[in-house]
C-alpha cells in the first residue's frame, strides 16, 4: 500500500503538469486537472492506511510516511492548476458562447487588475443611506451580469482559444 | 484586490497562479495540520486520521462543486450550463466533508463523533485564510456602502463592504472559541453547535452581501435557505444527541487510551 501510495503521487504530478499543459484543450484539461488532486487525495489514503497498517503489525512505516508526504506535496499543485487551469478548460468546453464571453469579460482584458469573478457592472447607484438593504431584491434567478467594458471602448470579439488562466475565485 | 499572486513563464507561454487558489491551498495545509495535531493529541490513530482527513478534503470539493451544480441547474435549467460555471459553495463543502469525515471515521474505526469534535477548532480557521483569498480574488463582494472601511473594487464608482473580512474576523472568533478545551460529555454537540452558529452567522451577514450569482429564490439567497434548513436539522440534532455512557467510548474508541481517558475524566 505505500509504495502503491508513491507510485500515485508521481501519477499526479505527472497528471498536474499534463493538466497546465492542456488546459486549451477542451475537455482534456479538466480531466487531468482535477484527476491529479483525486490522484493524490487517493494517494494520501492510502499513505494513512499503510501508516496504520505499518503500527498494527509493529513494522517501520518511513515508506508509508514518504507516501503521505509526497501526496501531500503532489496535492499542492494539483489543487492550484484544478482551480485555474481546470475551471478555466471545463468553461471552455462546454462549448457556451455566451459563457466564454462573459468569461472573457470577467478576466478584464484590458484591466490587468480585474478580478477573476462577475463582478456586476456599476449598475445600481450607491444606497442613499449607508445602511441602505442589499440589491437581494432582483428578479429570482439572475445570474450576475459580468463587467462591461468602459464606454467608449471597442467591443471585445470572443476567441477561439480561451484568455490566460486565472483562478475562478468562486467561494460563496 | 489582488488576484494574481505571480505569473509563471515558461517555454512558449505563461500561467498565472491565482492569490484565490494559492489562499484556498494554504487554508486546506493549515487546517489539516491544526486538525491532525489536535486528533493525534486526543489519541486517535494517526494513519486512520491521515486518511480521514484526505477523505474529508475530497468530499469537501465534491460537496462544494455538487452544491453550486446543482444551484446553477435550478437557476439557468440545464445541467450542461451549470457544468460550464463551475463555482464553490462553502456549505456544501461543510456537508460533503463532514459525511466523509464521519464516513471514513466509521470505515477506519475511529468513534464518529469525537472525530468531528476534535477536528473541528480546523474548520473555521481554514475557512477565514479561505475568505481572505476570496477577498483578494475578488469574489463574495459585498453590497454597496459608504462606511469608511467599504473597499473600492476596479471598474466601480462606488464602495462596497468588504464581505470576505467580516465573515473571516467572525470566523477568527469562533475558532477561539471552539478551541477550549474538549469536553466530550456529550459527543457530537461541540461539532452541531458550531455548524449551528456559523448558520446563524451566515443568516445574519447575508444581507451586506452584494452578488446575485449564487441565486434569490422567493427574495432570500441560497445561501439563506441552506443555512435555515442547517439550523433545523442541527437544533434536531442536539435534541438527539446523548451523554456518552463509559462503555460507548470503550467500545468506539477502544485503543484510543487518551480519549477514553478524557472522557473518563470528563464524567468523573
Amino acid at each position: 500500500m505505500a509504495l502503491v501510495s508513491i507510485l500515485l503521487s508521481v501519477v499526479a504530478l505527472l497528471c498536474t503538469a499534463i493538466g497546465f499543459f492542456t488546459t486549451p484543450i477542451p475537455v482534456l484539461g479538466t480531466l487531468f486537472s482535477f484527476g491529479a488532486a483525486a490522484l493524490a487525495i487517493l494517494g494520501v489514503v492510502l499513505g494513512g492506511r499503510a501508516v496504520s497498517a505499518a503500527k498494527r503489525l509493529g513494522t517501520t512505516n518511513d515508506t508509508a510516511r514518504i507516501g503521505v508526504v509526497l501526496n501531500a506535496l503532489a496535492l499542492v499543485p494539483a489543487l492550484l492548476v484544478a482551480l485555474t487551469c481546470g475551471v478555466c478548460n471545463a468553461l471552455f468546453s462546454s462549448g457556451n458562447v455566451q459563457v466564454q464571453r462573459d468569461f472573457q469579460l470577467n478576466m478584464g482584458a484590458g484591466d490587468p487588475d480585474a478580478g477573476p469573478n462577475a463582478l456586476p457592472p456599476p449598475q445600481h447607484a450607491p444606497p442613499a443611506e449607508p445602511g441602505a438593504p442589499p440589491p437581494l431584491d432582483q428578479p429570482p434567478g439572475t445570474p450576475a451580469q459580468p463587467g462591461t467594458p468602459p464606454p467608449g471602448a471597442p467591443p471585445q470579439q470572443p476567441s477561439s482559444l480561451p484568455p490566460p488562466p486565472l483562478p475562478a475565485g468562486p467561494g460563496r | 484586490m489582488h488576484p494574481k499572486l505571480t505569473t509563471l513563464h515558461f517555454h512558449g507561454g505563461s500561467a498565472p497562479i491565482g492569490t484565490y487558489g494559492a489562499l484556498l491551498v494554504l487554508a486546506l495545509g493549515v487546517g489539516a495540520w491544526l486538525a491532525l495535531r489536535r486528533g493525534m493529541r486526543a489519541g486517535l490513530e494517526q494513519g486512520a486520521l491521515i486518511s480521514s482527513l484526505a477523505l474529508a478534503v475530497g468530499g469537501g470539493f465534491v460537496g462544494a462543486f455538487g452544491v453550486s451544480v446543482i444551484v446553477r441547474w435550478v437557476q439557468l435549467g440545464s445541467w450542461l450550463a451549470a457544468l460550464a460555471q463551475p463555482g464553490i459553495v462553502f456549505f456544501g463543502a461543510l456537508l460533503g466533508g463532514a459525511l466523509a469525515l464521519a464516513g471514513a471515521a466509521r470505515r477506519f474505526e475511529l468513534p464518529v463523533l469525537v472525530t468531528l469534535d476534535v477536528m473541528l477548532p480546523a474548520v473555521p480557521v481554514a475557512h477565514a485564510i479561505g475568505r481572505v483569498g476570496c477577498f483578494f480574488g475578488g469574489c463574495c463582494f459585498g453590497a454597496p456602502s459608504e462606511l469608511p472601511w467599504a473597499v473600492h473594487y476596479p471598474g466601480e464608482a462606488f464602495a462596497r463592504h468588504p464581505w470576505p473580512l467580516y465573515e473571516a474576523a467572525l470566523l477568527c472568533v469562533f475558532a477561539a472559541i471552539f478551541a477550549r478545551p474538549l469536553s466530550l460529555r456529550v459527543p457530537g454537540r461541540r461539532a452541531a453547535l458550531y455548524v449551528m452558529c456559523y448558520a446563524a452567522l451566515r443568516l445574519l451577514l447575508e444581507p451586506l452581501r452584494g452578488d446575485v450569482v449564487r441565486g434569490v429564490f422567493w427574495r432570500v439567497s441560497t445561501s439563506q435557505l441552506i443555512a435555515a434548513s442547517v439550523i433545523v436539522g442541527c437544533a434536531y440534532a442536539l435534541k438527539k444527541l446523548r451523554p456518552a455512557t463509559r462503555s460507548d467510548f470503550q467500545e468506539s474508541a477502544a485503543g484510543h487510551g487518551s480519549v477514553t481517558k478524557s472522557v473518563t475524566a470528563s464524567e468523573g
